[in-house]
């Protein structure tokens, strides 16, 4: 299924297995599995939208849609690529698709406007949030200052995994500890970081999965 | 399922025969869907892509719980 495995990290594999495994699985009809490749993958594609520097509620309706294409037509998958890759493809054409169609309705606005029907207010009110972006930097503000907190030895774990996108046996391999060790050090890094953020995100909680 | 095999699944270092597991264990466990949205936020948020815009999570598998999918 991957023709492309041998180029990737082995981390990069390991990713691009469980890809596949959970895209395998939602097609035997588990769409639990499914629901773990949005929590992958959400962030990653608005990210992509979000470069048309389009508005957050388009960028959101726009990552669903992206979504559900993919859902209904994932039995084309056929590992090529990687999932996110063919994820890409699937919501650059779907933007694309929605910025055609928004040309065309700019031309009528002006045409409405011709006309004063266009209602200036409800363009501004239907415009950009800048609430989203105070919380991002809240949340990357707190995700620092408790990397530089917590110990080096979590620190460091976490950082090869996350930031290096390393596997947990190349990071044993670095820091010349056993596996098991780094499973647990990766994860009570990351129970550190939630710790610290679960105030910020249970206000965010009930759009979460 | 505990936490720490969460934080394993996320990483891909679960091995292929227990991901059934997790997965039914997800299914049905709010608290071990929150842990691995936060986890996976975490590491988003190490990568530097924004964060707390992108969490559309429920309202796109309410979506999908209405869609089938299409024969190959």
């Amino acid at each position: 299924m991957n023709k492309n495995a041998d180029a990737l990290s082995a981390a990069a594999a390991k990713n691009a297995q469980l890809d596949a495994d959970l895209v395998r699985r939602t097609l035997d009809g588990d769409r639990t599995a499914f629901e773990l490749l949005v929590v992958r993958y959400q962030r990653r594609l608005a990210a992509l939208i979000s470069r048309y520097r389009l508005d957050a509620a388009t960028i959101e309706d726009l990552t669903q849609e992206a979504f559900i294409k993919a859902y209904r037509g994932l039995a084309q998958f056929r590992g090529e690529s990687t999932f996110f890759t063919w994820l890409a493809r699937i919501a650059l054409n779907t933007t694309k698709t929605y910025l055609s169609s928004r040309r065309t309705q700019v031309e009528s606005v002006s045409l409405d406007d011709q006309n004063g029907e266009f209602d200036p207010l409800a363009a501004i009110e239907s415009g950009d949030s800048t609430e989203g972006s105070v919380a991002s930097r809240q949340i990357a503000v707190i995700i620092n200052d408790t990397m530089d907190e917590m110990s080096a030895d979590l620190r460091e774990a976490l950082s090869l995994r996350e930031i290096d996108g390393k596997s947990y046996q190349e990071i044993a391999d670095v820091l010349g500890i056993p596996l098991n060790t780094v499973r647990s050090r990766i994860f009570r890094a990351r129970e550190v970081l939630a710790l610290k953020l679960r105030p910020l995100i249970e206000v965010s909680r009930s759009n979460r999965w | 399922m505990s936490p720490d095999q969460l934080s394993r699944l996320i990483d891909a270092d679960l091995e292929s025969e227990n991901l059934d597991a997790a997965l039914r264990a997800l299914s049905g466990d709010t608290d071990a869907r929150e842990a691995v949205s936060v986890f996976q936020m975490v590491g988003d948020a190490l990568r530097g892509r924004v964060v707390e815009d992108h969490c559309y999570s429920q309202r796109i598998f309410a979506a999908l719980a209405k869609v089938r999918i299409d024969p190959a």
